[in-house]
């Protein structure tokens, strides 16, 4: 799956995590879909579900290395 | 991101996770320029707020130096700053504060001729000015111009506080039409005033002009909050544009720019025009 | 028993029971807003009672909470410490507890670790009061010192100096005994 936009959070804690991957998708496009890799184990959790509170959908959430993940998410609203 | 750095993510970040700010509404408070008129009692809360919250271009207007009498209220000046212009005090205090700020000094006194120009760069326009004279000449002013103007008033324990967006709302004048005669209510040089209630009404401004730059929520439009700070009570009184109003009914009398008039109510304090409460 | 401790101590703020209800009705009141954890326990130690349940717990501004007490399992990586899933209600104030948090400067957790013969404590400053203080502690059974985390120090009320400890009942009710039997000699 394409991303239309990538945010590396690498070394980035609560609450910026949550603050960065708002900006981010608050950027994007109706219907485009965010990037967000983070290593920080309760980003992997909380942000995807910061984003389905606001309404967006969370397409997949996958290790892709140790202690990293990669969350892929679609602007809903 | 919106053109951020890692510092004004961190720094506006309690804004940013407000749904009703945003990174969008942060950014717009970036671009968004307010007028300040006086850097006084109430203008000391306000313009150091604004200045917090990220607001890019603030613009001042004071012609007062400081005085020790002012410094009971006056946050924005401190003891050293005695005899100094006030906008120049203002500077150093809200350069500190936020070095992104971009501020406009005009050190002048408010009158009929210079209004319209100092109000037209600007989006919203605060008063906050001690005297009536000024304060319906900035409402004239912002009226004709069609300009928000966030009005707040003090003296002794009471304050007031209304957001004039011309035409949703009543001006200054649909609730007060004329100007009391000279002498009828005294100054706050004369009558008194409880400085911490400036810090009340002026952060009431501020929000005031913050929700009126980013569209949320209700401003205080058909409305005037009341405080009585020795009582403990807070009312919000509902008010509807006067039909008979001089400059914003149906049939107004003030209808030009050139028909501003500088009252002739002669203020006991030199520099009237910008002073401050 | 915790006041005993409190007043041994010198503790500006009152020790704060926390209930975790597993499988029991969730008690009325759910706490309303969207405060932090951190922030209720904060305001439980100056004496009010607060309800979560799991509408509460969602409104939270910090999503920690929810799966450290384990109102839900997480679905894409385990984050620990956390409690299994199947929690109905947290009760975090008044005097029943599974968990006692108790807000102390490091001084005070000086005279707290010897009482207790020492402690072995486990932290990375991550889900910190929620899992650190006390959903470890419940698990385990055994007392942890949390440094909180760092959205806890930048969003919730808690000072520089002020960290948390989490103590089983049992250890709250053996500490006492100590100091008592203390005072006896």
């Amino acid at each position: 799956m394409k991303a239309d936009r990538e945010l590396d959070l690498k070394g980035e804690i609560c609450p910026y995590t949550f603050v960065k991957s708002k900006l981010a998708l608050e950027e994007i496009a109706v219907g485009e879909v965010l990037r967000v890799v983070v290593d920080y184990p309760p980003a992997v959790e909380n942000v995807p579900r910061s984003m389905e509170n606001e309404g967006n959908e969370v397409l997949s959430v996958q290790p892709i290395g140790p202690s990293q993940w990669e969350i892929m998410v679609r602007k809903v609203g | 991101m919106f053109g951020f750095s890692e510092e004004e993510i961190r720094r506006y970040s309690r804004h940013i996770i407000l749904p009703e700010v945003g990174g969008r509404g942060q950014k717009k408070l970036r671009e968004s320029r307010v007028l300040v008129v006086g850097a006084g009692g109430l203008g000391s809360p306000v313009a150091m707020y604004l200045a917090a919250a990220g607001i890019g271009t603030l613009g001042l207007v004071d012609m007062d130096r400081v005085e020790l009498s002012n410094l009971q209220r006056q946050l924005l000046h401190t003891t050293a700053d005695a005899g100094e212009l006030k906008v120049e005090s203002a500077r150093r205090r809200l350069a500190a504060l936020n070095s992104q700020l971009r501020l406009e000094l005009h050190p002048v006194r408010l009158g009929a001729d210079n209004v319209a120009s100092l109000i037209s760069g600007y989006d919203v326009v605060v008063d906050g000015v001690d005297n009536f004279p000024a304060r319906y000449l900035l409402n004239d002013a912002c009226v004709l111009a069609g300009k928000p103007l966030v009005e707040g008033g003090l003296l002794r324990f009471h304050g007031m506080a209304m957001t004039i967006v011309p035409g949703s709302g009543p001006c200054y004048r649909c609730v007060f039409p004329e100007p009391p005669p000279p002498g009828a209510v005294p100054s706050c040089s004369e009558a008194g005033v409880i400085g911490a209630a400036a810090g009340i009404i002026g952060t009431v401004q501020a929000t005031e002009a913050i929700k009126v730059l980013l569209g949320i929520g209700r401003p205080l439009v058909g409305r005037v909050l009341t405080v009585d700070v020795l009582e403990g009570t807070y009312r919000t009184v509902e008010w509807g544009k006067n039909p008979r109003c001089p400059v914003c009914g149906e049939h107004p009398t003030i209808t030009s720019l050139r028909e501003l008039a500088e009252y002739d109510l002669a203020c006991d304090l030199p520099g009237a025009g910008t002073r401050a409460p | 028993m915790p006041h005993r401790l409190k007043r041994y101590l010198g503790m500006e703020l009152a020790p704060v029971a926390v209930r975790i209800l597993r499988g029991d009705p969730a008690p009325p009141g759910g706490a309303t807003g969207s405060p932090t954890y951190c922030d209720l326990v904060l305001r439980a130690a100056r004496g009010e009672r607060f309800v979560l349940d799991p509408a509460s717990v969602r409104r939270l501004s910090c999503p920690n909470p929810e799966l450290a007490l384990g109102f839900r399992e997480p679905r894409f990586a385990d984050v620990q410490p956390r409690i299994e899933g199947g929690t109905t209600a947290v009760v975090i104030g008044g005097e029943e507890a599974d968990v006692w948090l108790f807000i102390l400067t490091p001084a005070q957790v000086t005279r707290l670790a010897t009482l207790l013969g020492g402690m072995q404590v486990s932290f990375r400053g991550e889900m910190a009061v929620c899992g650190e203080a006390t959903a470890q502690v419940y698990r385990t059974e055994k007392a942890n010192l949390s440094f909180l985390c760092q959205g806890c120090r930048e969003l919730s009320g808690y000072r520089d100096d002020q960290v948390v400890v989490g103590l089983t009942p049992a250890e709250v009710a053996a500490v006492g005994k100590k100091i008592e039997e203390g005072r006896k000699r």
